[in-house]
């Protein structure tokens, strides 16, 4: 099994090179045929899927080791920045869950755009996105990660943008990339005060010197040297930048947004945003340990987050009678993914590499109340899209915004996938599909009675996910 | 055997172009403007081949590459001791042959933007081209002064004759600035010179010579002080540092788009080389003392740009204003007095000459194909457009430091050097630093908003825009590669004036 150490870097170079096609197709128009450009777009993105699939077969049950490779990037007296590529078991499963939410939005998308002229656009933005969010999960050190996140953002902007001649999409994409830029801020400004302390007050960058690998005896290292409210400041800067970078309360609106011109894209948009910012906080674990005042901060912050939504929820609900409260509900969700790992840590008893067993339950998990959510959003899209003053053109530019037209395509998306994805993968998107359905059913008319039968499965399924992880915490420390 | 350097003549590379300016002057093509056209395009495409040789032999030819001339002996002016030597290093022989670059890409570009008077046009430009290169190349003090000074008289004839209708008024405000820049400079080497001569016996205004008396401490104190800020100051004029930057913007304004791509991408470029070429390699004593005050003119100036790049109305004055904020954080890396710093500034100013051009082609095409400057009266170029919006997307990235593009590894350099600055007052340059990332924002929201206005909406008129196409797509496709290029591989721009930054990080040391 050597092939799978020696062409790692295959798992971010096919969405690369199905990008480059896709440009080359859209400057060469009669070269390459949109078809093409599909077909070796998802063949891409299966194949890596497929090289991840190994990986964690033979990482969880074989005998392969976690390995990494670096390479000097920028380098000057006191400056090195390194790139490279980390396998271990956190990065496969993460990557497991991006890969194959790409190839269900990739399979979904064939259908969705034939007959768009933005065909190739889409695929191109899709596909670089894909390269840099698989880069960024594989980042073998903080530098790099901060780095591939500021470029992911960027990206994501693109795949936001792409009916830019719609106003309120430029200026909703534009309010995504400001607040990204945000988080890159507070992440760059907080890297500059770690490598400040690391080194005794002498700023020597060494990109290796943040490599994860050792993440733990560095932050020993940089907590000899930082009074203990430095510390806290800088993990709150951390934090603040992947809240900002995630989407997550008070930078919640950053999925709304995305939301507002709809394409199957935005659920690998939703992902890659999470993924993000939980896959920062999982490889920052070591730092977040170290200080309590953090940890309480965070959950209070959550809390906070969880009674906002409440407040916002019921009085749009019942007061207002308006029906935007999904961006609200992504926000807990992408909170809860973010601030699950940072809960269970040393408050429990986990360890980094016991909690990355379950990543890809919480991952899986997510995925499944996203689904369920967005039955309600593809109904409520019909109401809301009315107050927007080009709603006419989204209508017929897609078209597929009322009831009928959206169940048949969730229905095509599952058949799809029951054809050509790997059994079990097919199995979990086509439950979640017709699941949806049935609750689509409660809350069709958006009754009370049917609303509130909606939010108990929602938060039903959210404790019971939560209990799961705390119980098997519980039972690991003993 | 056969050598090669004999080959490689600086004399070839700063005159050829002032040569090629008395061919399209003369009655050689008579008024046939594509005869003048070929001709200058031919020129440039040849010097610019000519230029990567010197780039070649930089990277493989010599391990200490340096090369110094003196045209006409000792004989010029020798009594005053005054020689047209000039000297070029890999920071040097890079600069020249992007300079090539840039000026090809404008003549490629004029084509369909300047419509009238060729002959007199392209000489200008051949002028202005030997020019910027004689100052990049000088290693005379008063040969730099003569050059600097004499690319002032094309500018200004390039804006007044080819500008919008306000260009005569901003051609003067420009010459009226910028020459009194000079004036400061003048004085501060009429200095250097006489001092010099008053105590040491000898005439020389060699500013290799002028480091040496510099060294031995010969100057006064004071005298250092004032020479220092009046070099400063003239330079800062053209860099331009708020607060002389009105000149900038308003000639910015109302120049043409091939004009505009040279001021903001080269030409500010010689104020920036003036700036490490004397104030910080002659009084690298003088720069550590006073760069805790270029640190904060640098930082007042990032944010005041910014603000400005964010509130203007017109898409010619955005990017002014994103120049000026590039400008800032060059000044910013060089207030650092530390090697990352050096190399961040460097980095931004190879960055800018790639991402102003991009702007000015850009900006110019639009302005060209609405009619109009204001953000108002345009909006969904995007629709009939869509190839040059994918490469305003790539310049935008780039303006705003998006990582993998050429700006970010020039930002990050900055930030880094200038957070690790060693200055008396240890918290001083981190909050500078924590103070100019807010720029970093502002940079992204006045990037976005010039996307916005040019590509989104729907177009107000019935009217049909046509897509970039031909020489200015290739030109700005070329543009962009760069930007790409060279964001990915860093070390590849770095490696040709890391002996330089390293010397200057050296001479700061002792």
């Amino acid at each position: 099994m050597q092939i799978l150490y020696d062409n790692t870097a295959l798992i971010y170079l096919l969405p690369l090179i199905a990008f480059l096609l896709a440009i080359f197709a859209k400057f060469f128009k009669y070269s390459v045929s949109e078809k093409s450009v599909a077909v070796v777009s998802i063949s891409a993105n299966a194949l890596s899927l497929a090289f991840v699939s190994a990986l964690i077969f033979y990482l969880f049950f074989g005998d392969f080791e976690p390995f990494s490779f670096d390479f000097i990037w920028l380098k000057t007296t006191d400056l090195t920045v390194s790139m490279g590529c980390l396998i271990d078991k956190f990065s496969v499963c993460a990557l497991f869950v991006v890969l194959l939410t790409a190839l269900t939005v990739q399979i979904a998308s064939y259908k969705f755009f034939q007959d768009n002229d933005k065909f190739l656009t889409y695929f191109g933005r899709f596909n670089l996105l894909l390269f840099l969010i698989t880069a960024f999960v594989l980042s073998s050190n903080l530098v790099q990660s901060v780095i591939l996140a500021a470029v992911t953002g960027a990206s994501a902007f693109l795949l936001l943008n792409l009916n830019s001649e719609k106003y309120n999409v430029m200026r909703y994409s534009r309010r995504f990339l400001i607040i990204d830029r945000i988080g890159d801020f507070c992440l760059i400004t907080a890297l500059f005060i770690i490598f400040y302390f690391i080194n005794t007050y002498e700023l020597t960058f060494e990109g290796s010197l943040l490599s994860f690998n050792n993440f733990n005896d560095i932050v020993a290292d940089l907590y000899v040297y930082i009074s203990d409210e430095n510390f806290y400041i800088l993990c709150l800067m951390i934090f603040t930048g992947i809240c900002a970078k995630s989407g997550i309360f008070p930078f919640h609106s950053k999925p709304a947004v995305a939301l507002y011109d709809y394409s199957p894209a935005f659920y690998f948009l939703f992902i890659s945003l999470s993924i993000s910012g939980s896959l920062l906080v999982i490889r920052l674990l070591p730092m977040f340990d170290l200080s309590e005042k953090i940890i309480y901060t965070i959950l209070i912050w959550f809390a906070l987050i969880v009674l906002y939504s409440l407040v916002y929820e019921i009085i749009n609900r019942f007061y207002l009678h308006k029906n935007d409260n999904s961006y609200i509900v992504y926000s807990c969700l992408t909170a809860l993914y973010v601030i699950l790992p940072l809960t269970m840590t040393s408050k429990t008893g986990i360890f980094k590499s016991d909690l990355m067993l379950y990543m890809p339950f919480i991952f899986f998990a997510v995925l499944y109340v996203f689904w369920f959510i967005s039955g309600e959003k593809f109904y409520c899209r019909t109401q809301t899209v009315k107050n927007i003053s080009d709603s006419a053109d989204i209508v017929t530019r897609f078209g597929c915004f009322a009831a009928e037209q959206v169940t048949d395509f969730l229905c095509n998306i599952t058949r799809l996938t029951d054809k050509y994805l790997i059994p079990a993968a097919a199995n979990i998107v086509g439950y979640c599909c017709r699941v949806k359905s049935w609750l689509i059913s409660f809350s069709q008319n958006g009754k009370i009675r049917n609303y509130l039968i909606y939010s108990l499965i929602f938060i039903s399924v959210m404790l019971l996910l939560y209990l799961f992880i705390l119980l098997e915490a519980e039972n690991i420390n003993v | 055997m056969f050598d090669i350097t004999s080959l490689l003549s600086l004399n070839i590379i700063i005159f050829a172009p002032a040569v090629a300016a008395l061919i399209v002057a003369s009655p050689l093509f008579g008024t046939n403007q594509i005869y003048i056209r070929r001709f200058t395009k031919t020129f440039a495409t040849i010097h610019l081949l000519y230029s990567l040789f010197f780039v070649a032999y930089y990277l493989y030819g010599s391990d200490n590459f340096y090369q110094e001339i003196t045209i006409l002996g000792n004989s010029w002016l020798s009594k005053l001791g005054i020689n047209a030597a000039f000297g070029a290093d890999g920071f040097t022989i890079l600069l020249c042959a992007f300079t090539s670059l840039i000026f090809l890409f404008v003549f490629i570009i004029s084509k369909t933007m300047i419509r009238t008077k060729h002959k007199m046009y392209y000489a200008l430009m051949l002028v202005l081209f030997s020019s910027t290169l004689g100052i990049f190349c000088a290693k005379d003090m008063f040969v730099f002064l003569l050059f600097w000074q004499t690319e002032l008289i094309p500018i200004f004839l390039l804006i007044s004759q080819w500008g919008g209708v306000k260009a005569p008024k901003a051609a003067q405000k420009y010459i009226l600035y910028n020459f009194s820049g000079s004036l400061l400079l003048m004085v501060a080497m009429i200095s250097l010179y006489y001092y010099g001569y008053h105590a040491n016996g000898t005439l020389s205004s060699s500013i290799d010579f002028l480091r040496i008396y510099q060294a031995d401490n010969i100057f006064p104190e004071l005298l250092q002080d004032i020479i220092f800020w009046c070099l400063f100051i003239g330079f800062a004029v053209k860099l331009p540092i708020i607060p002389f930057h009105t000149c900038y913007t308003s000639c910015l304004t109302e120049a043409p788009a091939p004009v505009r791509a040279l001021i903001s991408s080269v030409l500010i470029n010689t104020a920036a080389y003036g700036l490490i070429r004397f104030n910080l390699d002659l009084f690298p004593e003088l720069f550590t003392k006073f760069a805790p005050i270029i640190m904060l003119i640098a930082v007042t100036g990032i944010l005041w740009a910014s603000f400005g790049a964010f509130k203007q109305k017109e898409i010619v004055k955005t990017t002014a204003y994103i120049n000026i904020v590039y400008m800032g954080f060059f000044l910013l890396g060089l207030s650092a007095a530390n090697k990352t710093g050096f190399d961040g500034a460097f980095f931004i100013m190879f960055a800018n000459i790639f991402v102003a051009a991009a702007l000015s082609i850009m900006t110019g095409y639009i302005e060209q194909t609405f009619k109009t400057k204001s953000f108002q009266e345009i909006a969904g170029l995007g629709k009939f457009a869509p190839r040059l919006m994918s490469l305003s997307y790539i310049i935008i990235f780039a303006v705003i430091g998006v990582p993998l593009t050429i700006s970010f590894s020039g930002f990050f350099l900055v930030f880094s050097g200038a957070f690790s600055a060693d200055f008396a007052d240890a918290l001083m340059p981190k909050i500078c630093t924590a103070v100019s990332f807010v720029s970093f924002i502002l940079l992204a929201a006045s990037g976005l908003r010039l996307l916005d206005g040019c590509f989104g909406g729907i177009s107000q008129t019935e009217k049909k825009y046509n897509d970039i196409t031909g020489h200015r797509l290739m030109v700005l496709l070329i543009l962009c590669l760069f930007i790409i290029f060279f964001g990915c591989f860093p070390d590849s721009l770095m490696s040709f004036y890391s002996d330089v930054t390293d010397m200057l990080a050296e001479v700061l040391r002792v």
